[in-house]
């Protein structure tokens, strides 16, 4: 097959082809409903891209900009006729932008140069990373059950891994934690296109001294090779967005190392509703009140969790789950994820206040997600606007009504 | 384009309208990539500006700016024609419809709903949905197509088509902004200049549209036949019946192997016709019975309700699942009468075999038992002589079809050049709405009055494409027989 | 061709009840499951002297100790159910069947590991753990009728593969009798292997340093050196007891999905592998679904690329997979296939030669071809086939890679068409080894490609073993080294019969056409008289003596590499 050759890209166009621009992705798309313009939506990208690569364009800020302006949330896969796989084409564009020296856009490049340093995108300290594990959460060395906690949990919001332990002794599960060894799971840095990406110094006079390379690959090997050797075979999260990595990501990293991951994974959401099923979760308190849930993008329509969460909910005592309009496969996204937050701060919280308008409207009281970056950008919007509506995980819905807190 | 540059300072004072290469590269164009000799080269297929105005007033304005300065102005909606309908290709500025999209007011009495041309018509039926209304016709294109759109370019065959009629026959009222910037109000038999003219006499910038309650009933069925004209005839029969089915459509056995990747039981050849009723439910039964017993009467075959399901629910976008099997979708629509549908197949598959095209088709009826036949030519750009095959064999069915009485359906940009040979009445007509509206031809120019490409031209291209195809097939046989080994082709 | 008195010494070794040297036993173990081109069995004369079937290692080791001395080709054999040529006995000899070693000897379920003798059948032994609530975490295809022992010589991947990994990831220990006879465990002896080694000695100058090659470069053995035994097809000794890995049993879930084309069902493949951890992934391409339907055997699906997927594990963990398995199939525009389907799919991961009714003879092919490579793989298979009637299925292992997996139909009746469509299976595995694929196992007919399937380090231990251990080259002798050509002594006959018949009617033609040549230097060449004639015929006859002891020389990897594309060209030809 001919393959279009410019400067800058070297861009396998089989892939783009697929996509016959029939903008049936435009309107439900994150991006679009914020810009409002047709570079800003997955197939106007898409057309834009082959424009760039067939008449040899150079790559401007305005493209970078369009290209990152993305939250990855796959609305346009679940709507396309053909199911282009978009988002893999956005990333691996996003990883080119990086490797010529484009992307990331805006500050995102920080947190590639904080992974390299700190081994987190928050630029928490590395040897803090195990601090909110209190003496009364229960974790052991030899059990087969492992708990990812995720960077978010671990410098950001504790109490999540708190509740998430709490949860899973209730269960007489004490997990295996891997402490100040865990090390970034890469979604933001796969997200957007960080996979390769060298870190520079400033130095004194100016200029910039290339201090080493970040490489996703061998951050993700660290963390499995720990797991393994600690003989965990099932491994619980609580962020959707590290499952999501963990889930579709590390096997391609991993594989050429070493095969097949050496543990299965499983969303807390999921762990839930099995405990669930087998009739071992008993409520303590009912929640009497009208709720909604909102699915993560990273856990429902990246990996196919939409059952799990929602059979966890319905069977809390006294509550009345109500659907949005847009539930499931064409749920909404909150403007969080793919490095959107990050890039475009104040369009992810419009995003995410039109889509409490939409949980407001179906009349409940709580909004519950089980994803952290959804919480904390609704958490945001509520702030923002003043909105009259709890949000909620459903870890922190575990906690409260068992009365663990 | 001198002229442009000058003007560069008064247009970017506006904060609705941008002169960046994204914006522009990303509104000029179509769902299709458009062959270069429409645009003969010299003409300029990227637009300068890209404006998005939010409000009647700045249409007004732009076009005023525009129709002073002489700037070539295209509207645009959603963008999904196949045809370059919205393709600048004298530069220009992209006014781009699609942010004038709220509902202005709903009237649930008189079942109208006064609408900005912008919207998309999927949104427009999901938000009258909530109250309990729906739309009367709808276009394939539904989920990414905005009302202005399927006005500019005729919309006459879609959902709710055959009871409804076509898209003109549910507008009540229209304000426009006419090509010098002045804001119009019209009405009845002036809105046929806005209908099928691409944008010429002005842009429609809200329409009152007819509406109706949400029906109570949705329900069809899908029969095999062994034979287009039994399908043509029962098709016939169906609209012609006092009873209206709301969506018809008759595909082949490729089509729909193509498109849902699964044939239903008992259908190694023939075609397949697919019909829903809406309404009440007596209505709705009453029209199934009545399908159900003249199909079976001819001999067709039931499909079963799980394969019925499937087509109805890829109503809207279904010819771009073609896209799974085929990097390029090449098509052609034609306006055609029923008892033609079969001769024009036959030519279809004859002349499709000669320039080794897989080619297929569907039918879609509309108002007054008229068919929109799409014929698809599905082939690969990236190997041009495949590519110009697929274009050379829709030209010849264009010439086939005029034969049989039918008509193109879509103008646009590529379809322009059939209009003065083939459709000389509709030519002049055009021709006069524009001279009356837009004396600077800065509306969507080369557009129905005009045409980049002569009729001569493109069929001496399309002849010797042929002629070169074939040479081609030929020098690979030859080429077959006596191999040429692998170190020499590689070049060592 | 073992002596009389031999055979009744070998006879007493193992016992009068468990040898045979009827002629209808060495018929019946002088194959295995491959049907040979009858041209290549006349060429090759495969056919065994005797027939042992010992019961303990002691005899084993008695066995070899004797044969060692004498010289006597050693074949160790299974149920002889591979298709490599790994069991044939190309110089005749003896075949050591190893399926009265059939116990299994303990079950340790602190380790989680069985020990068995070589010879048991992988479907007794499951069974037998079955029983305990335990099961081997990979098994082979042919399960039902393929021995222990046979696996781990052969190598290979299985059903369980796609989680556990092949054969090789199974093997914890082995009890292998070396060619002399002697017993060693290869997870704690290793060191052994190395203690006779000793430094070169030249006789004679042996040049610089830097050019000479001995066995002492190589990497000293460590200690445990299973894995040098598994897949090296009894080439370095005869494996008598397996220790294998266990894994609870499970409760197993079957998927199946179908597909409308290639290239979804790959990509597909690509997300579950990735996504998922299925116990066996395996793909059926239309080919093969259209030769299902012919034989009315096909699944009611609704496309024609079918992918069966398996989980194992816990109640949670399944769950959790299918879900994701659900998401998957939907995204690639497949269909998921009702349970039934799915659990009749699974019953017959034993039986792919369901197809063999169309033949009636198959020849199957198989090769590893990494997953990323397999849609061009396909297509270039599909294009270098066209014509020919074949269907391709696969499995994917741990590792990303696929055993993908060529049923050639054909008719053996018909002899020419069938020696020249033998091409097919070696050009397979070459078309595979060009997509960066490697050779499924070596068995006779892969030998040309044991270096790239073991490795140069590997194989070099192996060569410095074999070397040390078996000079004679009498343990399974042209597997894995090629060792050279050894012809049928009627094939022999041939080529002297047919030397002495041409010389004379050369020398003569020459005669005839260049009599200034043949006449004026070497008059006495041309025959005249019958005389003459006859001392030609000698003549060629010695020529034709000398022909022979060269060809026999040849080394087989080399005849099976230039082999390949004559046979090709004869058959584009003849087809």
């Amino acid at each position: 097959m001919r393959r279009f050759f410019t400067s800058e890209f070297d861009f396998d166009p089989d892939k783009i082809v697929m996509c016959s621009n029939c903008s049936t992705c435009r309107w439900t798309c994150t991006s679009y409903e914020e810009f409002g313009t047709e570079a800003m939506f997955a197939g106007g990208r898409l057309r834009l891209l082959r424009s760039y690569i067939e008449r040899k364009l150079t790559v401007d800020d305005d493209f970078v900009k369009a290209v990152y302006a993305c939250s990855t949330c796959e609305q346009c896969v679940e709507r396309c006729p053909i199911k282009v796989p978009y988002v893999e084409i956005i990333e691996d564009l996003r990883k080119r932008l990086v490797e010529i020296g484009k992307g990331p856009y805006g500050g995102l490049g920080a947190m590639g140069d904080r992974v390299f340093h700190k081994h987190n995108p928050y630029d928490g300290d590395p040897t803090t990373r195990a601090d909110w594990l209190t003496p009364d959460l229960k974790v052991s060395d030899d059990s087969k059950w492992g708990y990812f906690v995720g960077c978010t949990g671990s410098f950001r919001r504790m109490e999540i891994p708190v509740a998430t332990v709490k949860m899973l002794n209730h269960f007489g599960i004490e997990p295996q934690i891997l402490g100040n060894e865990e090390y970034c799971c890469c979604s933001p840095l796969i997200r957007t296109g960080q996979v390769k990406k060298p870190v520079y110094k400033k130095q004194e006079d100016g200029s910039k001294k290339l201090v080493g390379v970040v490489d996703v690959g061998e951050v993700i090997n660290h963390n499995i090779e720990e797991f393994k050797s600690r003989g965990v075979e099932h491994l619980i999260y609580s962020c959707s967005g590290c499952y999501r990595t963990t889930t579709l990501d590390w096997p391609k990293f991993y594989r050429e190392r070493g095969g097949i991951l050496p543990f299965s994974t499983q969303h807390l959401s999921q762990f839930l509703a099995l405990r669930f099923k087998k009739g071992e979760l008993k409520w303590k308190n009912g929640y009497n009140e009208k709720v909604t849930y909102h699915d993560p993008c990273h856990l429902g329509r990246h990996v196919g969790i939409l059952d799990a969460p929602r059979e966890v909910i319905k069977s809390i005592p006294g509550i009345e789950l109500v659907e949005m309009e847009r539930n499931r496969y064409d749920s909404k996204c909150c403007g969080a994820g793919g490095g959107f937050k990050a890039g475009f701060g104040d369009e992810a919280i419009s995003v995410a206040s039109r889509r409490i308008d939409e949980a407001i409207e179906t009349g409940a009281t709580t909004l519950i997600s089980s994803c952290v970056f959804c919480k904390l950008n609704f958490m945001d919007a509520v702030k923002k606007h003043d909105y009259k509506i709890k949000v909620v995980n459903i870890e922190d819905l575990f906690i409260d009504l068992m009365e663990l807190s | 384009m001198n002229q442009v540059i000058q003007d560069v300072r008064e247009l970017s004072e506006l904060s609705w309208v941008s002169s960046s290469m994204t914006e522009r590269l990303s509104a000029s164009g179509d769902t299709t990539g458009i062959p270069y000799y429409h645009y003969r080269w010299k003409k300029k297929w990227l637009a300068d500006y890209v404006a998005w105005p939010t409000s009647t007033e700045q249409v007004s304005t732009i076009l005023a700016f525009a129709s002073k300065k002489k700037i070539p102005v295209v509207p645009r909606g959603g963008g999904t024609c196949y045809y370059g309908s919205a393709s600048p290709t004298r530069g220009g500025i992209i006014l781009d419809t699609k942010v004038l999209d709220k509902i202005l007011s709903i009237n649930s009495d008189e079942m109208w709903v006064h609408v900005q041309a912008g919207i998309v018509w999927e949104v427009l039926e999901i938000k009258l949905g909530r109250q309990n209304l729906a739309l009367r016709v709808t276009p394939q294109s539904a989920p990414a197509s905005t009302l202005g759109g399927w006005l500019a370019i005729g919309g006459k065959a879609g959902i709710g088509t055959p009871k409804f009629g076509n898209m003109l026959d549910n507008i009540l009222e229209m304000n426009v902004v006419r090509p010098d910037g002045t804001i119009d109000t019209v009405t009845g038999d002036d809105m046929k200049t806005f209908y099928g003219t691409s944008g010429i006499a002005g842009v429609v910038v809200s329409l009152k549209l007819k509406i109706r309650a949400k029906p109570e009933s949705v329900d069809g069925l899908m029969f095999a036949f062994d034979s287009v004209e039994k399908a043509c005839d029962m098709a016939r029969w169906i609209a012609n019946a006092s009873l209206k089915p709301v969506y018809l459509r008759i595909t082949d056995i490729e089509y729909e192997w193509r498109s849902q990747g699964g044939l239903p039981p008992h259908s190694k050849n023939g075609c397949f016709i697919i019909v829903t009723y809406d309404g009440t439910k007596e209505e709705v039964e009453q029209g199934l019975k009545m399908a159900r017993d003249v199909f079976e009467s001819a001999g067709g075959i039931d499909a079963g309700q799980s394969f019925y399901e499937k087509n109805w629910d890829d109503r809207f976008i279904i010819e771009m699942k073609l896209k799974l099997e085929v990097p390029t979708l090449s098509m052609q629509n034609f306006w055609i009468k029923p008892d033609a549908v079969p001769k024009l197949t036959e030519k279809m598959y004859k002349i499709a075999k000669k320039y080794k095209i897989n080619s297929c088709f569907y039918v879609v009826l509309g108002p007054e038992t008229n068919f929109r036949f799409c014929a698809f030519a599905p082939s690969d750009h990236r190997h041009w002589m495949h590519f110009m095959s697929g274009k050379s064999m829709l030209h010849h069915l264009v010439k086939e079809a005029y034969k049989l009485g039918a008509k193109l359906y879509t103008l646009g940009l590529q379809n322009t050049v059939y209009l003065e040979k083939f459709q000389p009445d509709e030519f002049r007509q055009y021709t006069d709405i524009r001279q009356q509206w837009d004396p600077t031809k800065i509306m969507n120019p080369d557009k129905l009055t005009n045409s980049n490409m002569t009729y001569r031209r493109m069929n001496l291209m399309f002849s010797m494409n042929g002629r070169i195809r074939r040479l081609t097939a030929l020098l690979r046989v030859a080429k077959n027989i006596l191999q040429i080994p692998e170190w020499v082709r590689e070049g060592r | 061709m073992i002596k009389r008195k031999e055979l009744q010494e070998l006879a007493d070794i193992v016992g009068e009840d468990y040898f045979s040297s009827e002629d209808y036993m060495r018929d019946l173990y002088s194959s295995d499951i491959a049907a040979l081109p009858g041209l290549v069995n006349d060429l090759l004369k495969t056919k065994a002297d005797a027939i042992a079937q010992p019961t303990t290692t002691e005899i084993v080791s008695n066995l070899l100790k004797f044969c060692s001395t004498i010289g006597i080709p050693i074949v160790p054999r299974g149920h002889g159910t591979s298709g490599y040529g790994g069991a044939l006995p190309t110089r005749n000899g003896l075949i050591i069947e190893m399926t009265r070693m059939n116990e299994v000897y303990s079950i340790d379920k602190e380790n989680m590991t069985v020990e068995v003798g070589a010879g048991i059948i992988w479907g007794n032994l499951l069974e037998v753990l079955e029983d305990e609530g335990l099961s081997v975490a990979a098994y082979p295809s042919s399960a039902p009728s393929s021995t222990v022992g046979g696996w781990v010589a052969a190598g290979g991947t299985g059903i369980g593969s796609t989680k556990y990994g092949g054969i090789k990831d199974q093997v914890v220990d082995l009890e292998v009798v070396l060619p002399d006879g002697s017993v060693i465990r290869t997870k704690t002896d290793g060191q052994q292997l190395s203690a006779n080694r000793k430094e070169p000695v030249y006789n004679y100058y042996p040049g610089s340093d830097a050019y000479v090659w001995a066995p002492t470069d190589h990497d000293q053995f460590s200690d445990d050196v299973s894995d040098l035994f598994v897949d090296s097809n009894g080439a370095l000794g005869i494996i008598t007891k397996v220790v294998l890995k266990l894994i609870p049993l499970l409760n197993i879930r079957p998927m199946v999905a179908s597909f409308r084309s290639r290239k979804l069902m790959i990509h597909a493949l690509k997300d579950i592998l990735e996504a998922t951890r299925p116990f066996y992934l395996h793909f059926v391409t239309n080919a093969f679904y259209h030769m299902l339907e012919e034989v009315e055997q096909a699944p009611e699906t609704s496309g024609h690329w079918i992918i069966l997927s398996t989980y194992e594990g816990t109640d949670d963990e399944v769950a959790g997979e299918v879900e994701k398995f659900h998401h998957f199939v939907k995204r690639h525009n497949g269909t998921i296939e009702p349970d039934e389907l799915a659990n009749h799919e699974w019953g017959e991961r034993f039986y792919p030669m369901r197809i063999k009714r169309l033949g009636p003879s198959l020849a199957p092919s198989e090769v590893y071809v990494p997953l990323e490579n397999l849609e061009a793989f396909l297509k270039n298979i599909d294009d270098h086939f066209k014509g020919e009637q074949f269907a391709v299925e696969g499995a994917i292992t741990n590792m990303g890679e696929v055993a993908a997996l060529a049923w050639f139909l054909d008719d053996e009746r018909r002899r020419i068409p069938f020696l020249l469509g033998w091409y097919r299976s070696l050009d397979f595995i070459d078309i595979g080894i060009k997509n960066g694929g490697r050779a499924y196992s070596i068995g006779m007919w892969n030998v040309p490609h044991s270096r790239s399937y073991y490795g140069k380090k590997k194989l070099g231990q192996m060569a410095d073993l074999k070397q040390r251990m078996d000079p004679k080259k009498s343990v399974n002798p042209n597997k894995v080294f090629s060792g050279p050509l050894n012809l049928s002594m009627r094939f022999n006959l041939l080529i002297m019969v047919v030397a002495s018949i041409a010389v004379p009617i050369v020398l003569y033609l020459a005669g005839l056409l260049f009599p200034s040549i043949m006449g004026a230097y070497v008059p006495w060449l041309v025959p005249v008289t019958v005389f003459d004639f006859i001392i030609a015929f000698w003549l060629g006859m010695c020529i034709g003596y000398i022909l022979v002891e060269f060809v026999n020389l040849i080394p087989m990897g080399f005849v099976l590499s230039i082999g390949g594309p004559f046979m090709r060209l004869f058959r584009k030809i003849w087809h």
